[in-house]
This record gives structure tokens, C-alpha cells and sequence, in this order.
């Protein structure tokens, strides 16, 4: 397994070493002639609006009197210490990113796994569980709401038919985030099924057949080729679907409203109904600030993670 | 060809700044620009788009108006947004629509223009009562409701045929009032009936009454409490105090707890109503009784014929009360407040008498079903046509409109007031089943509570 190990590591510096290639300086001036008016309007339109929209939360911006704001510098952000609802809101985001993450990348790679298999009838199958990532979050959701009825739901159906009490599901505050993270986690695990299918088509076959000489089981060639294989990728759709998580706010709002009792009120759910349907923009952009600085910085923290692993 | 490529790519720029600029640029100054959230295809916007052109033709020397439909989009978010934008913009229409209770907060931040001053002698005592309340704000009328709404009890009539002589005594009459206590005792008999019959009437029987919880949970917190403020009000109470931003006392005061433990009494097991019930429940013949909007009478006798639903008035929480008591009111016309030519306000309130004259209101509903806001024609609601399930219904639903009908609350804060009390008191009793006067007052104190902080910024 040595010589494997090393072979997977040879790769990488391959990899790394090409990619430090530096370009011609005229081609660098090219590339930015290009860029500016692409970047001019991101200025424009993305980044001025964010700075603004940060600064709103330094105010008492209220949606209905544009021209009265006045500063108040940090009123806003004590009030999140004591705001129950946000910090539930906080709660429950952290709870359901804990859980569809792994959830998620778990499902996608062991449908990746299987769908990789050479046999007939795989592309139906590559096409059926590819289907949910291309449907509305918004009908997804509506279409679980309905299935998983407490009294009238298919699920609930299916269950009392192989002797299972009635669930209340979205209706249960103990049960609701539960159930939206399993919808979740199979309504989004459709796509990073394709990008692990990717990923495992790319994988050298070599290192298999070296490995079998090895003497390696199903496991070990999994553990020591596939995974290290994959890391690049696993690393990029750990960080892209973390902060996908985070941004959690279709499904409870179309399936719970945020409850029942505020079981799945989501951070972006709260910054929407605060902000828009309260007009309480001072108070929203600054929840949305601290929420922007905790997204940046649990990325730096899962990059880091990775980049640690790797060194080791 | 590197310099034709920088060329092209700052002219697409200078196209894309010009043609962001060029969006902004309006219609004419001159035209009366109405914004409504009906879409143009709806019959609403087809019968406001009526009623404009007539006005066009009748009045050629006059500044013509033009109507912009901005069709809504969920909880009506999107022609909330486009007017948000405008206010932002400061760029708001010279006539625009409200929900009703939505009118408040716009007088609030000083966006609204108020129409005494210029509407026309007696046209403003036209108005129903309630449409009157509903756009009034300070003592002062800001808001020209076109359409009022109603919601009554409605029972099916094939299932309670289906019940013994006994309990069919306690079904009211059409003209005849009843309190929540004799509701519940009705629902719970006919829960009973239900569950051990074989009669086809309850072939689909899912539970005695629906209760339209789950729009709730959907966000259309507005739809619980429009539904259920009433429970306050019939016993002399109300989720906010007549100064729109007073809630402690009010909201968590004995009556309120009183009337919502009555109503909790539905979801005591076996549970009479579910916070989960099925979608369409009373339309597809699940439940024996429905709280019921207006519009249940057109959807049902359109796509539910075969469904036999009688119509008995909305339950009085107090038997002794004597107030104004069911659910009223609708969206309404306002005027552009940062407008300041008089002339052109007399033209714009001109505008918007021939939008809610009477001739309109009846116009309205024959076109929309909506129900008048205009006492004079409130006769227009037709109770005499070949269904007599909808004659009830409309005589029903008039007599509430000319007698009972109460606007809601008036408070510059209402959407959070609405959506704490649909979220965390009726629908909380709901999914928890909460039936206790301790716990219900709980729920109200922690409702109070959050209000309290949010409604700090209207307390002056």
C-alpha cells in the first residue's frame, strides 16, 4: 500500500506544480482589458450594494421612511443578544448544516459509487437521482408538505401499513427540522452525486490494479485511493455545501412558516421576514452582517481543516 | 483587434449604465398613474381597467389615468417590492392599493395623503362603517376601500342530514346568531356521530371542522388573524388597543384568554380541528363544518357542484355583546402623500371617487364577486338566483356586511402584530393542543412580549 500511497501523492504535486505556471505580462494585461467592464459592473451593482446594505446595520433604516435613517451605532447588534427568536433561528441553522452536510455528501457519494458501475440501466438511474436538483426547491417542498400529511400523507400511509404509528412530521416541533433535513439532503444530493461521479472517473484505474496487487480489500481501496483521490472535491463540496446549508430558508418557509414553535426558523428566513415583510432593513442588514462574518469565517476554518489534512 | 474588442466591451458598458438610467424614466407627468396589485387578466384588474377607460372617455379635457398592474406573488410580495422600491426611490404612484390594515403604517412614515379636505360632500359617509374604520387613521380618512370581505360558518348539508333529529336541533338558522360555545358543542356531537357511522355522507370524514390553520403555517399569517380576531372581539376585546400600539393589557388581558380558551376547546382530544388538515378539507367533504371566507361561495358553486354547503352567520364569543363582531375589510385605494399641488390632489381624489363611487361598487361585484363598501349598493348582492346554497351564503354574508361587520385593528405595526398573533397563539394552540387558560395566557404574554419591543419605534 506504500507505493500506492506515494503514487496518489505524486499526482498532487503534479497537479499543484502545474498550476504555479506564470503567465506572459501581456497576456495578464489582456486579461484584466477584459475583465474591467465586467468588473466595473459588479462593482456597481454587487459590491456597492453590499458595502451599503452592511452600513444599514450601523442604523434604524425602517423600509417605510428611506430618507430617515439615523445612526445608532451598535443598538442594533446588542438587541441580537437578547432577540430569543434569532438566537433559536441561529440554533436551528447550526443544527440542520450539522446534520445535511454529512447527510448529504454520504448519499451523493454512495449514489456516485453505485452509478459508476458499468452495468445496464445506469444512465436511467444517473438521470433519476440527478432529477430533484433541477426541480424547484419551492415544489419540492410543496410535494413532501402533502406526503407527509399526519393524517392523510402517503408516508404516513406507507407506515401504518407496515405497523408504524402515524408521524406528525412538519407538524411536530421535535420532528419538523428532522424532516426537513432528510428532504433536503435528498432534494440537493443529486448534484454533488454528478461532481463525485466526476471526481471517480477521473481516478487513475492504475492505482487500483496496483492496489489489487497489493493484496487490498473493497475498503482499503476505498480509504486509501478513492478518498485521498477525491479530496480535492470532497474539500470543495464540503465548503460549497456548508455554506449552501447555511443559507437555508425555502423549505421551512414554504413547509413550516418557520414553526411549529420556531423549530425551523432559519437564520435567512428570519433576516427575510425582519426585513422585508417587518421593514426593519436597520436591524436585518445587521444581523446579516454578523451572519456574512460567521459564514466567512467557518470557511476559513474548513479550508484550513483541509489544508491541514493535506499537509499531514 | 485587441483594441476593437476594448471598444466593443466599453460600449456594451455604456449601453448597460444608459439602459439601467433609461429604465427609470416614467410615463407622462401629466397622466394619472394608478399602481394595483390585481393582475390584468384577473376579473379585478379587468374590472378596474373598465372602470379607468370610462373614465378616459367621459373625462377627455382632464389628465388621463393610467393603471399599471403589478401582479402579487406569494404573501404579495411582489407588488409590496415594486412599492418599496418606488418609496425608495421616492417615486411612488399618484394612486396606489393597501390591504386595509397596511394603511396605518404608510400614514405612519408620512407616505399617504389624507382625503377629507377634498372628497366630495357626503361621499365619504357612503361607506360602510367598518370601510370607513378600516381607512381612517388619527380622526382623519386616508383610505377608499373597494371591496369588503366576510367570513361565516359553513356546514355540509348531506352530512348533517345524516345525523339523528338531536343533534341536528343544534345546527342555527340562517338568521339566527350563536355563540362559539354552541359551535364547539355541534362539532364535538357531530365528531362523535361521525366516527361511528356508515352513512356515505361521511365516507371521507377526516374531522369535524376546518379551521384553514395550515395557510399559517404557509405564511399567510394575515388569513389567522383575519379568521380569528373576531374570537376577541365578540367578547369585547382585541389583540390591540385603540391606540394601535398598546398590546399589554389588551391582547393578554381575561377576556382574551377567556375567548381563546373557548376556541382552544376545538383541539381538546379526541381533536375536533387539526393545524394539519387536509388541503380543500371542506370542499372535498372532510370536515362537517368550515370557517368560511367569502370567496368559498364562488369557488364552491364553480368547482364543487356536487357539494351541498349551507351557510349559518359567524359565532359570537359573548352571547350578551352587542358590538360589531365578524371579519371585514379588503384592500383599498390610497393617494400618493409627497404630492403637494392642490390641484392636482383635487384631481387624483376625483380620480379615485370614480374608482369607489357606487356605481363602481356595483360594478365590482358583478364582475368580481367583490361585496360592496357602499351602503347604497349593497342591495346589488344578488340573493334571489337559481342556487339557492349561494342565495344563503350572500344573505348571510349581507347581513353581516350591514350589521356586524368590524374593520381590523389600526396599527402602524400591524403585519408583526398579525403574524405573532397567527403564529404564536392560534396556531400554537393548535399543533401543541393547548387547551389551559395558564399556558394560553403564557402564549399571550410571550406574544405581548416581542410585540412590546418591535412596536417601540411607534410609541412617540
Amino acid at each position: 500500500m506504500k507505493t500506492v500511497k506515494n503514487l496518489v501523492k505524486i499526482r498532487n504535486t503534479t497537479e499543484h506544480y502545474r498550476n504555479s505556471e506564470h503567465y506572459k505580462k501581456g497576456e495578464v494585461v489582456s486579461a484584466f482589458g477584459f475583465l474591467t467592464p465586467a468588473m466595473v459592473l459588479a462593482i456597481l451593482f454587487i459590491v456597492l450594494p453590499i458595502i451599503l446594505a452592511f452600513t444599514y446595520g450601523f442604523t434604524d433604516y425602517y423600509l417605510l421612511k428611506p430618507n430617515d435613517k439615523q445612526f445608532i451605532g451598535l443598538e442594533n447588534f446588542k438587541r441580537m443578544l437578547t432577540d430569543e427568536v434569532l438566537i433559536q433561528s441561529f440554533l436551528n441553522t447550526i443544527k440542520f448544516v450539522v446534520c445535511v452536510v454529512p447527510l448529504q455528501l454520504a448519499m451523493a457519494l454512495g449514489l456516485a459509487l453505485i452509478i459508476n458501475k458499468k452495468v445496464k440501466g445506469v444512465g436511467f438511474f444517473r438521470t433519476a437521482y440527478f432529477s430533484p436538483a433541477v426541480l424547484s426547491l419551492v415544489v419540492i417542498s410543496i410535494l413532501w408538505t402533502v406526503m407527509l400529511n399526519p393524517t392523510s400523507g402517503l408516508i404516513n400511509e406507507i407506515l401504518v401499513n407496515i405497523g408504524i404509528p402515524k408521524q406528525p412530521f412538519l407538524s411536530s416541533a421535535d420532528q419538523a427540522m428532522y424532516t426537513i433535513v432528510v428532504i433536503s439532503a435528498w432534494s440537493g444530493c443529486g448534484y454533488q452525486m454528478m461532481i463525485f461521479l466526476a471526481g471517480l472517473k477521473n481516478i487513475d484505474g492504475s492505482l487500483y490494479e496496483a492496489a489489487d496487487i497489493d493484496g487490498a480489500n473493497v475498503f482499503q481501496k476505498f480509504l486509501y485511493i478513492t478518498i485521498p483521490s477525491l479530496k480535492p472535491i470532497l474539500m470543495f463540496l464540503v465548503i460549497t455545501t456548508t455554506i449552501q446549508a447555511f443559507k437555508l430558508i425555502v423549505q421551512p418557509m414554504v413547509m413550516t412558516g418557520g414553526g411549529p414553535d420556531y423549530s425551523t426558523m432559519t437564520i435567512l428566513q428570519y433576516i427575510y421576514e425582519y426585513g422585508f415583510r417587518h421593514r426593519n432593513i436597520g436591524y436585518a442588514s445587521a444581523v446579516t452582517l454578523v451572519f456574512t462574518i460567521f459564514l466567512v469565517f467557518v470557511s476559513m476554518v474548513i479550508k484550513k481543516l483541509f489544508r491541514e489534512e493535506r499537509a499531514a | 483587434m485587441k483594441k476593437l474588442f476594448l471598444y466593443v466591451s466599453m460600449l456594451v458598458l455604456t449601453f448597460s449604465l444608459v439602459a439601467c438610467s433609461s429604465s427609470e424614466t416614467g410615463g407622462s407627468d401629466e397622466n394619472i398613474v394608478i399602481w394595483t396589485q390585481a393582475a390584468a387578466d384577473h376579473p379585478e384588474g379587468k374590472m378596474f381597467a373598465e372602470r379607468v377607460k370610462q373614465y378616459n372617455e367621459e373625462h377627455p379635457d382632464k389628465p388621463q389615468v393610467e393603471i399599471q398592474n403589478i401582479t402579487r406573488a406569494g404573501a404579495g410580495s411582489g407588488y409590496i417590492d415594486k412599492l418599496n422600491a418606488a418609496i425608495t426611490a421616492n417615486d411612488m404612484p399618484d394612486i396606489f392599493t393597501l390591504d386595509g390594515p397596511d394603511i396605518a403604517a404608510y400614514v405612519d412614515s408620512g407616505l399617504l395623503g389624507e382625503l377629507d379636505d377634498y372628497m366630495s360632500e357626503g361621499f365619504k359617509e357612503g361607506f360602510t362603517e367598518s370601510i370607513i374604520a378600516q381607512g381612517t387613521v388619527d380622526g382623519k380618512f386616508y383610505g377608499m376601500g373597494y371591496s369588503d370581505s366576510g367570513v361565516a360558518i359553513m356546514y355540509n348539508e348531506d352530512m348533517m342530514n345524516a345525523l339523528p333529529e338531536e343533534i341536528k336541533g343544534l345546527v342555527p338558522a340562517a338568521d339566527e346568531d350563536w355563540t362559539w360555545d354552541q359551535f364547539t358543542e355541534l362539532a364535538r356531537k357531530v365528531d362523535d356521530f361521525a366516527k361511528n357511522s356508515d352513512d356515505p355522507a361521511f365516507k371521507e370524514y377526516e374531522s369535524a371542522v376546518s379551521l384553514l390553520l395550515p395557510d399559517i403555517t404557509a405564511g399567510a399569517y394575515e388569513t389567522g388573524t383575519y379568521y380569528f380576531t373576531p374570537l376577541l372581539w365578540g367578547n369585547d376585546t382585541n389583540i390591540v388597543d385603540e391606540d394601535g400600539v398598546t398590546v399589554d393589557g389588551v391582547l393578554n388581558s381575561e377576556k382574551s384568554v377567556e375567548a381563546l380558551t373557548k376556541f382552544s376547546k376545538l383541539f381538546e382530544e379526541p381533536q375536533l380541528a387539526s393545524a394539519s388538515e387536509s388541503e380543500k378539507a371542506f370542499h372535498s367533504g372532510k370536515t362537517a363544518l368550515s370557517v368560511s371566507g367569502f370567496w368559498y361561495v364562488s369557488e364552491l358553486t364553480s368547482n364543487y357542484p356536487n357539494l351541498k354547503f349551507k351557510t349559518v352567520r359567524y359565532p359570537k364569543m359573548n352571547e350578551s355583546y352587542d358590538g360589531l363582531y365578524t371579519p371585514s375589510g379588503s384592500w383599498a385605494f390610497v393617494r400618493n402623500g409627497q404630492e403637494e399641488d392642490e390641484e392636482r390632489i383635487k384631481q387624483v381624489v376625483e380620480v379615485m371617487e370614480w374608482l369607489n363611487n357606487d356605481e363602481a361598487s356595483e360594478e365590482y361585484y358583478h364582475a368580481n364577486g367583490s361585496i360592496p363598501t357602499r351602503v347604497n349598493s349593497i342591495d346589488v348582492i344578488d340573493t334571489n338566483t337559481d342556487n339557492p346554497y349561494h342565495n344563503e351564503a350572500w344573505s348571510v354574508l349581507k347581513y353581516q356586511v350591514e350589521n356586524t361587520n368590524k374593520s381590523r385593528p389600526v396599527s402602524p405595526g400591524y403585519p408583526y402584530l398579525s403574524e405573532i398573533f397567527a403564529k404564536d397563539v392560534i396556531l400554537k394552540i393548535g399543533q401543541n393542543k393547548t387547551t389551559d387558560p395558564a399556558t394560553i395566557k403564557e402564549y399571550l404574554d410571550e406574544a405581548v412580549k416581542k410585540i412590546d419591543i418591535e412596536f417601540e419605534k411607534y410609541k412617540k
